[in-house]
Parts: C-alpha cells; sequence; structure tokens
C-alpha cells in the first residue's frame, strides 16, 4: 500500500493554564491517503480544531505541548522548526477557517492577498500572481474575476467570501487542505454550493482534505472516511457509510439522533445528548462519555467508570466502547433508529 | 473625497466662526476684563480712559465690535491710522502690534517644539509599544509598561527643572533651550531644542506605547492574522504588513488630535524652558486682557484642531477600505 | 501712587553698594537692614552736575550684558512711561533736564541736560534752565531747549496724557491739563507764559503758584526732548528719540531689545552715566523663575546676564538670600513704597476701633506669608523713610503695637467702646498668595473679637475696585510710593479728604479739614528740608486717627549674574544700568 499522505500518531496537545493542564487532544491517531476525504465530526471543545491546527503548528506552540508524531510524506512535523513549517503553510497544506469575513484581511484586495501567496512560495512578479489570481478566482466560480480581483472583502457576499478564501488556499496547489468548518457561517444553498465547489476541485487537483464540522449531513456528502472525536480523542472512527449507516458508540447514536432528517417521521422528538461537554483539565479514569452514556449500565461491573476504553479494532470499523459488539448491534437496530426515525436498512 | 473635503471645510468654516464668536462673548461676560483692558496706571482720568476706550474700540456695542473684527478678517480694516491688511485679527491692546505679525512671528518656536516632540514620541512610543506587544508577558513587556506608567505620571514642570539642572545648569552636555532657526543653522535647532523634545515627548511616549500595545495586542488576536500565518509569511511579515496596519486606526485619530494641541502651544514646556511661543502668548493675553490677541490664539488652536481632524479622517479613510470617505 | 505699576523713586541712600559689586546685606532672616531714613539733597549750583560721572571702582569696558525680563516694557515714549522698570531703560537712554545721581550713599538730583537742577527767584513760581555745551541727540544734530518746549507741550495731548500729569496740571492749574491746553496736534504753540523757548540754550517755566518740587518733576519723561520735525507722535513709542551712552539698534517687541554705544553721547558732559559695556541685549519672556535659576546658576553666557526688576522667585526667596555663594550677586534693598491697611473711616467711624484694629493686626503673621523679612520691614508711620525730612516719631498705643498682635488688650479695647464683636469687611486680592495673607490676617482679628468676613475680589481689577468709594470694604491693603523722594506726592494724594473719589488713592476716605488746610499751607514752603520735616509732622498727626495700619516698608531683591561688577539699585530701587560692567 502506498504512504498515506498524513499519518498522525497518538497526537497529544496539552496547554497550561491557571486552573491546570488542558489536554485538548488526548491521543489521536489516523491515517489520511492521497486524494481522500476525512471528516472529523464533535461537539465544540472535542479537539477538532486543535488537532488541524496542530498539524501546521498554529496551535501557539508557545504555550502549548505537543507530543506524538504527525508523518506528512514522512517528515515528522511534530517539533519541526517554524522554517520548515512556513514552506509548508499554504503551499502543501493550506487551511480554510470558518468566518470569511473576520479571516480575511480588509485592508488589502482578494488578488493582492492571493498573490501575497502565490508570490511567497513562487517568487512569481506582481503581474504573474495577478494573473494567477484572476485565474484561481475563476476557478472557484467568482464571476468578471478580472474586476472582481481589485475589490476588498468587505465587498464580497458570504458565499464570495469563502469561494475567495478557497481561492487562497489553493493556489499553489496544495498536497492537503484543511478545512475548519467550512460553512457552519453559510446559509444552506450557498453551503451546498460551496460542498459542490470542494468535491470539483478535490477531483481536479487531487487534494486530500481534512473536513471539520460538527454536521453530520456535511460529512455524508464529502467525506470518504469519519472520525469521531469526543474530549480529545477519537471514540469511532470508519468509512462514512460504516459510522452514519451503523454507529458503533453511544455519542455517535447521540449525534445522530439529534439531527432531524428529511426522509424521516417528521413527528418523531429531537432527542439531544443530555449533560454537557467534560472539563479537559481533569478527565476521570474511565471511559469520558461515561457520565452523559444511557447506556453504561448494561456494561457489567464498573468498567465504564474505572477502565478507559480503547479504540478496538485496530483497522476497520472501530469504537472506543466498553459495549460488546453484538450489544452495540442490537441496541443501535432496536432502540436508537426507530426513536430517531432513522429509516432505511443498515 | 473632493466632495467630501469641500464639505468638511466649508463645516469647519462655520466651527471656527461659532467658536470665534463665543470666544468674544465670553471676553465680554468676565466683568473684569473689560476695566483691565482699559487700564491706564495713575494718571486713570475719566477722559483719558474715554480716550482709551475709543482707541481700542470699545464704545461701540458688543455685537458690532464683533462685526467689525469679522469684517477685518475677509477685507482688512483701518485701525486708528494704521491700515491692516487682511487678514486682520486686530491690533493688541497691550503692544499694539498687528496680531496676525505677533502670532505669526511666535509659530515658528510651537511648530519647531511640535515636530521635534511628535518625531520622538512616534518613534518610541509607537516602537516601545510594538515591542511590548510583541514580546507580550515578557520581561520586555513588563518593563516597558512599567516605564510607560512612571511617563505618563509625570509632569512637565517637574521634569524641566530637573532636566535643566542635569543637562544644563550643573554641567555642561547642553546649552540652555533656546530657539534658533532651522534655517539659520540645523545643528542648533536641534541642540536648542532638544531638551524640551526629550521632556515633552515624555509623557506623550507613555500615551503612545499603551495604546499601541494594547492595540497591537487586539489586532493580533484577529482571525485574518491566522489565515496570514497559515499562508507561510514569515512573523515579521505577519507584524509589519498586516498586524500594524490594523492596530494603526487607533493611533492616528489620537495623533491628530495630540498635534493639533501641541500646534495650539505646550503652554507648560513653554514657559518651563522659557520659549516665546504661542503657548506663553495664549497666556500671558488672557491674563492681560489683550482680546484681540486672544481671539488670535484661540483662532489658530481651533484652526489647527479643525484642520486635524479633517487630516484624521482623510488618513483614516485611506489605512482602512472598510471606511468610505462620503 | 499705586505699586501694582510700582512707580518708585526711592532715595536710595538705603544701603546702597557702590563700588565693585553689590553685597547681599543680610545673610539670615531677621537680620534684614533696616528702612534707613532718606539722604536727598538738590544740586541747585551745578557743582555735581558737571561730568565726566565718578568712576566705578574696578571698572573695564567691553562686552555685552543681558537683561533678563519677563515682559518687554509698555512703552518707549517717555511720556508715556509710568513704571520704574520702564523708566530705568528710559533714563539710560533718553537725557532729560534734571536726574539722580546715586554717590556714595546720598541721592542728589544734579542737571542731566540743564547746567543745575534749576533755578528761581521768585520762591518756586519761576524755574529757569540753561542748557550745558555739547549735548547732542544720537543722530548728532544738537538738543535745542525748544525741543525741550515741544516735548512738555506734546505731553498734554489726550493720547500722550497716559504718562505724569504733574507738569502739566501744575502749569494750567487744572486736574484736567488735556482740557485747557489739547496739545500741538489741536492746539497750536504751548503759550509763552506757560513755558518759554527763549534761545537754544534756555528754557523757563512759569507756574501761578510756587511749585518747590518742580526739579523733580523734571526728571520724569516729560522734559526728555523732542524736535518737532522729529515727531512721529505713535512712531515716539516703538522709536523714541534718544541721547544717552546707548540707542537702540533693534527692538523685536516682546522678543528682544539691543541697545548699542551711542558714539555722540559726551561723557564729559553727563554726571550720572557710564558708557562700559559695548551694549545690552535685553531678553524677554522669562518668567521669574527662571530668572532665579540662570542667574544662580550663571552657566555659560547668564553669567554677563542681570534682572532688573523681579529677579527672585518668592519660593525661591530664603534659598537664595541664605546662600553665601551668591551672596556677590545679590542686591537687597528698601524701597520708597509704603504698605498699610487702610481702614475706610466712612465705615468705621469710631477711634477706638479703628485703634483697636491697629493693635490687633498680625504683621509678622501676615508677612510671613509674604517670604518673611525680605518682603519689608514692619512700618510705625504712614509714609516711607524714603521722603525727604522723615521722621520717626512715638505715639503710645499707636506706633509701639506688637507685630504679631495683641489680641487680648484689643479685645478689652473693643468691650469698653461695647463694640464686642463689631464685622469687619476685608477685601483681598484673590491670589493664593492673597488668600494666605488674608487668612493671616482674618485669624488675628478674630481672636481679638472682631467678626471678619472676607471678600475675595478678582486680581485683574483688585485695584479699581478697592478704589471705588462705595467699595462696601472697611479693611483692604494699599500701597503707595512717592514718584520723587519728598512727601508732596504721598499726602496731597492719599490723604487729602477733597481728593476722595473713584480711582483716586485717598483709599481711607480719609477728610480732616485742618489736615487739608495743613497739606495746602506745606506745600507753599520753598525750603525743601523745611518741607520735609513739616510733612513728618503732618504725618504724626495723620496717624493720631488711624486712618490706616501701618504694614510694611517694602524691600526689594535683586541679582545679577557673577560677572557682572558695578551692580546697585538706582532711585527707582530697580537694578541701575549706568554703572554696570564686565568683570572679565
Amino acid at each position: 500500500m502506498p504512504e498515506p499522505l498524513l499519518s498522525v500518531r497518538d497526537l497529544k496537545v496539552r496547554f497550561s493554564t491557571d486552573d491546570g493542564v488542558v489536554k485538548a487532544v488526548d491521543g489521536l491517531s489516523f491515517d489520511l491517503p492521497r486524494g481522500r476525504t476525512l471528516g472529523i465530526v464533535g461537539e465544540s471543545g472535542s479537539g477538532k480544531s486543535v488537532s488541524s491546527l496542530a498539524i501546521l503548528g498554529l496551535h501557539g506552540p508557545e504555550h502549548s505541548e505537543v507530543s506524538g508524531e504527525i508523518l506528512f510524506e514522512g517528515e515528522n512535523l511534530v517539533g519541526a522548526r517554524e522554517n520548515t513549517l512556513r514552506k509548508l503553510r499554504g503551499k502543501r497544506i493550506s487551511m480554510i477557517f470558518q468566518d470569511p469575513l473576520t479571516s480575511l484581511s480588509p485592508y488589502y484586495t482578494i488578488g493582492e492577498q492571493i498573490a501575497e501567496t502565490y508570490r511567497k512560495h513562487t517568487g512569481a512578479n506582481r503581474k504573474q500572481a495577478k494573473r494567477r489570481a484572476v485565474e484561481m478566482l475563476a476557478k472557484v466560480g467568482i464571476p468578471r474575476p478580472e474586476r472582481r480581483v481589485d475589490d476588498y472583502p468587505h465587498q464580497f457576499s458570504g458565499g464570495m467570501r469563502q469561494r475567495a478564501m478557497i481561492a487562497i488556499a489553493l493556489c499553489c496547489d496544495p498536497d492537503l487542505l484543511i478545512a475548519d468548518e467550512p460553512t457552519t457561517a453559510l446559509d444552506v444553498t450557498v453551503q451546498a454550493q460551496i460542498l459542490d465547489l470542494l468535491r470539483e476541485l478535490r477531483s481536479e487537483f487531487d487534494t486530500g482534505i481534512i473536513l471539520i464540522t460538527h454536521d453530520m449531513g456535511v460529512v455524508a456528502q464529502m467525506a470518504d472516511e469519519v472520525l469521531v472525536m469526543y474530549a480529545g480523542r477519537c471514540v469511532e472512527r470508519g468509512t462514512v457509510r460504516e459510522v452514519l449507516k451503523t454507529p458503533q458508540h453511544p455519542y455517535s447514536w447521540g449525534l445522530l439522533s439529534s439531527i432531524p432528517h428529511l426522509t424521516g417521521d417528521v413527528d418523531v422528538p429531537l432527542v439531544p445528548v443530555r449533560g454537557t461537554p467534560p472539563s479537559l483539565i481533569d478527565l476521570p479514569p474511565g471511559c469520558p462519555f461515561q457520565p452523559r452514556c444511557d447506556f453504561s449500565a448494561r456494561v457489567p461491573g464498573d468498567r465504564c467508570t474505572t477502565e478507559r476504553p480503547s479504540l478496538l479494532p485496530e483497522t476497520g470499523h472501530a469504537s472506543a466502547c466498553h459495549l460488546s459488539t453484538s450489544d452495540k448491534t442490537l441496541i443501535f437496530t432496536d432502540e436508537i433508529r426507530p426513536a430517531a426515525g432513522l429509516t432505511g436498512r443498515p | 473625497m473632493l466632495a467630501f473635503l469641500v464639505r468638511r471645510l466649508l463645516g469647519a468654516a462655520v466651527i471656527l466662526l461659532i467658536i470665534s464668536a463665543v470666544t468674544f462673548l465670553l471676553f465680554f461676560a468676565v466683568p473684569g476684563n473689560e476695566v483691565a483692558a482699559l487700564s491706564c496706571g495713575k494718571s486713570c482720568t475719566p477722559p483719558v480712559v474715554a480716550e482709551i476706550r475709543a482707541d481700542l474700540g470699545l464704545d461701540h456695542p458688543v455685537w458690532q465690535q464683533y462685526l467689525t473684527y469679522l469684517g477685518g478678517i475677509f477685507a482688512g480694516r483701518a485701525i486708528g491710522d494704521n491700515a491692516c491688511h487682511a487678514p486682520c485679527l486686530g491690533y493688541s491692546f497691550v503692544n499694539k502690534q498687528p496680531v496676525w505679525d505677533t502670532v505669526v512671528g511666535r509659530l515658528p518656536v510651537t511648530v519647531s517644539l511640535a515636530i521635534g516632540a511628535t518625531v520622538l514620541f512616534l518613534v518610541f512610543g509607537v516602537g516601545l509599544g510594538m515591542l511590548a506587544a510583541l514580546r507580550k508577558g515578557k520581561l520586555a513587556d513588563k518593563v516597558s509598561m512599567v516605564f510607560a506608567l512612571l511617563g505618563g505620571s509625570m509632569q512637565i514642570y517637574v521634569l524641566a527643572p530637573f532636566f535643566l539642572y542635569i543637562f544644563v545648569y550643573s554641567s555642561d552636555l547642553l546649552p540652555r533651550p533656546t530657539y534658533v532657526s532651522f534655517f539659520d543653522s540645523p545643528v542648533d535647532w536641534v541642540k536648542g531644542l532638544l531638551l524640551p523634545w526629550v521632556c515633552l515627548a515624555i509623557i506623550f511616549i507613555a500615551l503612545y506605547a499603551r495604546l499601541t500595545r494594547s492595540s497591537m495586542v487586539d489586532v493580533l488576536n484577529e482571525d485574518y492574522i491566522r489565515t496570514v500565518r497559515a499562508k507561510g509569511l514569515t512573523t515579521s511579515q505577519v507584524y509589519v504588513k498586516h498586524a500594524f496596519r490594523g492596530a494603526m486606526s487607533p493611533v492616528v485619530t489620537i495623533l491628530g488630535l495630540d498635534i493639533a494641541s501641541l500646534f495650539a502651544g505646550a503652554i507648560i514646556t513653554e514657559q518651563s524652558f522659557g520659549l516665546v511661543g504661542v503657548g506663553q502668548l495664549a497666556v500671558n493675553s488672557v491674563l492681560a486682557s489683550d482680546l484681540p490677541m486672544m481671539m488670535g490664539v484661540v483662532l489658530l488652536a481651533a484652526t489647527a484642531v479643525v484642520i486635524a481632524n479633517i487630516v484624521v479622517d482623510v488618513v483614516y479613510a485611506a489605512i482602512d477600505p472598510r471606511i468610505k470617505v462620503a | 501712587m499705586k505699586t501694582k505699576k510700582v512707580l518708585g523713586v526711592a532715595a536710595a541712600a538705603l544701603l546702597v553698594v557702590t563700588g565693585c559689586s553689590a553685597g547681599g546685606q543680610n545673610s539670615a532672616t531677621g537680620n534684614a537692614p533696616k528702612a534707613e531714613v532718606s539722604n536727598v539733597s538738590v544740586d541747585k549750583d551745578g557743582a555735581e552736575s558737571k561730568g565726566p560721572a565718578k568712576e566705578v571702582p574696578g571698572a573695564r569696558k567691553g562686552g555685552i550684558i543681558t537683561p533678563l525680563w519677563r515682559q518687554d516694557q509698555t512703552h518707549y515714549d517717555p511720556a508715556q512711561i509710568q513704571t520704574s522698570p520702564d523708566q530705568s531703560i528710559s533714563e539710560l537712554i533718553e537725557r532729560r533736564l534734571t536726574m539722580y545721581k546715586v554717590v556714595d550713599g546720598r541721592t542728589i538730583l544734579v542737571g542731566d541736560l540743564a547746567t543745575n537742577a534749576g533755578e528761581t527767584t521768585d520762591g518756586g513760581k519761576t524755574w529757569k534752565y540753561t542748557l550745558k555745551d555739547g549735548v547732542k541727540y544720537s543722530d548728532g544734530s544738537p538738543i535745542s531747549a525748544k525741543d525741550i518746549k515741544y516735548a512738555v507741550a506734546r505731553s498734554f495731548s489726550s493720547k500722550y496724557a497716559r504718562g505724569f500729569q504733574y507738569i502739566q496740571s501744575w502749569l494750567v492749574d487744572s486736574e484736567d491739563p488735556s482740557s485747557v491746553y489739547p496739545g500741538p496736534y489741536d492746539g497750536g504753540e504751548l503759550s509763552n507764559d506757560k513755558v518759554e523757548a527763549p534761545d537754544d540754550k534756555t528754557v523757563i517755566f512759569k507756574f501761578s503758584k510756587p511749585r518747590t518740587d518742580f526739579p523733580f518733576a523734571a526728571a520724569l519723561g516729560g522734559t526728555v526732548p523732542v524736535p518737532q520735525a522729529k515727531d512721529t507722535k505713535e512712531g515716539l513709542d516703538q522709536s523714541p528719540i534718544t541721547s544717552g551712552p546707548y540707542k537702540i539698534a533693534s527692538h523685536e517687541v516682546d522678543k528682544s531689545l539691543t541697545l548699542v554705544k551711542n558714539d555722540q553721547w559726551d561723557p564729559n558732559t553727563d554726571a550720572v552715566r557710564h558708557q562700559y559695556v559695548d551694549g545690552f541685549t535685553f531678553q524677554f519672556g522669562p518668567q521669574i523663575a527662571e530668572v532665579t535659576d540662570r542667574l544662580s546658576a550663571s552657566a555659560g553666557n547668564d553669567k554677563n546676564s542681570i534682572s532688573i526688576w523681579a529677579a527672585i522667585a518668592p519660593e525661591r526667596l530664603d534659598q537664595v538670600m541664605n546662600d553665601p555663594k551668591l551672596k556677590p550677586q545679590v542686591l537687597d534693598q528698601a524701597t520708597s513704597a509704603s504698605e498699610v491697611y487702610s481702614i475706610n473711616t466712612q465705615r468705621i467711624t469710631d477711634l477706638n476701633v479703628r485703634k483697636a484694629l491697629l493693635v490687633a493686626f498680625p504683621k509678622e503673621q501676615a508677612r510671613t506669608t509674604k517670604g518673611g523679612p525680605f518682603a519689608g520691614d514692619f512700618s510705625t508711620t504712614l509714609g516711607s523713610p524714603a521722603n525727604a525730612g522723615w521722621k520717626k516719631y512715638d505715639i503710645p498705643g499707636i506706633t509701639d503695637v506688637d507685630p504679631k498682635g495683641d489680641p487680648a488688650k484689643a479685645k478689652q479695647m473693643l468691650t469698653d467702646a461695647g463694640k464686642l464683636g463689631q464685622s469687619i469687611s476685608l477685601g483681598y486680592n484673590q491670589t493664593p498668595a492673597g488668600e494666605k495673607e488674608a487668612l493671616a490676617v482674618a485669624d488675628g482679628l478674630e481672636k481679638a473679637g472682631f467678626k471678619v468676613e472676607k471678600i475675595p475680589m478678582q486680581a485683574k481689577t483688585f485695584n479699581d475696585s478697592r478704589d471705588t468709594v462705595d467699595n462696601h470694604l472697611d479693611l483692604y491693603w494699599s500701597s503707595w510710593a512717592a514718584d520723587w523722594p519728598t512727601g508732596v506726592t504721598v499726602y496731597p494724594e492719599v490723604y487729602d479728604g477733597r481728593k476722595i473719589g473713584d480711582g483716586r488713592p485717598n483709599n481711607s476716605h480719609f477728610n480732616d479739614p485742618a489736615v487739608n488746610a495743613e497739606i495746602d499751607r506745606i506745600l507753599t514752603i520753598s525750603d525743601l528740608a523745611e518741607q520735609g520735616a513739616e510733612f513728618a509732622k503732618l504725618d504724626q498727626k495723620i496717624m493720631e486717627q488711624v486712618p490706616a495700619i501701618p504694614y510694611l516698608y517694602t524691600r526689594r531683591e535683586l541679582m545679577v549674574g557673577s560677572n557682572v561688577g558695578g551692580a546697585s539699585v538706582d532711585s527707582h530701587t530697580v537694578t541701575n544700568l549706568a554703572n554696570l560692567f564686565l568683570k572679565s
């Protein structure tokens, strides 16, 4: 099998604060093959953003400790020199962010901001860079790009701005694109357009994508593989089909149940996951989800409170839960699916 | 832009008109002023007082005096036996010289003081603030801010004699502060004004350091700085090209107003160092109830502030494309 | 004369130090020199009027002196000058008929342009002056007596009637001289039966009454000659016509004044002035504290600087006066000003109450707020010792009061008079110093059983408000200095009951017909010494009625730079410019 584009092994990111050490990411591992899309799902505080910022060294290294490995095309980025990381940023690994209005500098035109990246990494002159900017704007579907290249971000609409951000991110043909909640700030129709765009570009540029979101629907449309994060750890991993059709972790069940489904019964009430996310400073010794889990009673003894579940099996569809596989399947089929109004065969 | 400038200039004219009217009225509203302006020492018999009153034009109703004054500004007027060319700001009650000449004659000192101090506090104030922001939480930051606190608590009339003692009286490091025209000798111009510049700048440096620091820290927390970093730019490019520009807006606003007030005369500095500038003129004219001179100084100060405001708005719009100069 | 515009002709026999350098006479508080009695004479025969002026020991020629002064002179036209600092510069560059010579502790009125202080054969009704040979203007043209007549005529014009009015009002016997003769611009030539200049060297003044003091009045600016052809009217206030050892080279209003040597000045015709330094460069602008600091440090060119009038900032007074290093640079002199607290006799009509005020008044506490003994010595008379003929007299119970005030005794006096709790409206100048002084005074009076209401008055208009007849006040500070060292400009102005009016200096509104008659009588005395003695007796007579509380004989402290020699005070108790030289 060819070497994966990105390989993360036991990534841990810790921030020291006045209240204690915050374990934002507590042992994350995954592989991303070239050209594939990985969706990382979780609620706020699950560590999904921090883990991707850590890839580029943008997590605030002065205030934190990182351990583990992040292998990009074989090279370990953990502990790498700033110089090395800078050469990767914007060129081989690009990132786009949630709110395009605040994420773009208001003081320079869109064209200047695209050109800036391009010139930084290719040494092109102004004219060439501007041409590339116009080219990219056309690619991301902005009409009359040769005129709009001289506009400022505040003169673009929300969707256009996000397209412009994508243009900036892709102008140097990166191998990996990290998209942190790219559609959250946009309304639904625009959202669909952006996702379409990403799909097109993915096939054109053969880029690997890490798509961070809390929205299962986005995952369903875009991702090949899914990773569910909770309390800084991965609690379920598998193909999108596996995780969305036959989820095996109580948290995943909760996520799926709390989303309204168009194909489901309209009168079925939404069932949110009860409770609140745990503090990342004082994690309990057992399963971090246990306080919010309705099924921990079905695990014999008190394993759920004393023993941290590992992500098993090692390959394929894995989950970190003490329930037996047959229990998990049964619970989902008999209790969760009907209650959530999910139809369709597993 | 042109429409904007025209509108603002017209607005400025209106403001100046109002300020001049209010100042004029205030002068007469203070009962002591008119009396003091007429003071004539020992031989103050009623005929002499009447003569002086007529000379100074104080025998007409206030509104008439004001209109005459205004008219003189635009068209010139005759005062006594002398012709006073436009813009005629009248003749001083005290030294019988044309106000315009006196004020303009004092301007080079005040302007020199303003220029030097501004350069100093911009370079050191903003520089110090930048340093503190970039080394936030570290020793350099703490030291800078302590210095800023100390500097901002200083008073010029405390610093000035102190500096004078150290640098002028008890050693020969610097000559006594005096104004030498830049066009006569740039070196002496600097040597003569260095102490007042430093003294004046210290207080401002403190203010600008704090302002720049907090502004810079705010900007560095913005999302677009994160994006810029994610594009692979070097730290200095991030700071200089992007963060600095965002941080400058509040600084520019304050800068405009500070320069304006410096042009109106750094009164305490001038008094403390014995520099004969507009500030000293302002104080003396008020103490002596010299109406025309007071008006001249007030109008100068008001003009400086008004123009500074316009310039600040223009610069603001140049810095930040989101702001329309409409 | 009010001291706000200080017009002091102090007979400077008070510890004047001529010679090498000035010496500060006191080095510790409590040792302040006493105001000595004046020693003034008039040079009738011209013996003292001959030039050249006596050499100052140690003097050498050369160099430039830089006087430091807060403000420019208000006037340069001698006909408009009224204040003593302005007079000093004027007396240096503009010669006049008579002038004061201060030598060896004596003040002598000598002839300046004239050969003597004036000749009269009819008891003072006619005064004749002969000009010396060889007196010229700074442009080389000769000075003619006709120019002096023209100058006097000019001073009648209401435009210039802002200076001293003595000569004018005496010539036409009117308090408003311009209404009788409006001056040469509107009224033609001044009549020969007032002032006559029969030839170029003689000028004669004719009065209807004897005017014993005319020689003194002739020293004022009104007799500075002005050739009619060169009369530039207002222009003279910026560019006056000069004749002294120095002339004006340039003048930047409120910034600087440069005086250079006048090569047309002949020292053999001048008994008063010297021409040691090459010139003076006046610097206007420095505040009093800066002047003190610069002269104390005497760094760089400041060692060649001097102060003219306001020299030592009050807050530095103690330090400077007690610094042995600065002693050679300091001049400390009593002036001719006499400070009193006037009692409004129209409101406080009971003599016993006035006496109680006198007994209770806390002079020492009040003086402390002004800087202590340096501010002046406690006075016991109404007039200053600087006036000719002054004598210290004793009135038990009045002149022997305790400077600290005696509240117990005063309280007893009030109770005996049945006026315990008498209310007093104390008017004071609302400045920081004024507040402190008022507090001290009120405090002392209240301890004595008075009920004091302090009335603050705006600084700018204090004089005018106080000098209104209906000022609604009972007690307020006043100061008066003679325009020349006799009582003629004191008692007839301040204690003549016929001269009570708004803006006039009879602040106590004192009106005693017997005193008024005495004033008239004394004014006719033609002998200076006798006149002086009679005024001294009059002072005592007035004092018996306690129209005012004697407070201080004002002192003044002056400073020069470390390299300046010949420093002394002139007849106005400001720095004498005519004897200065640079030591190196």
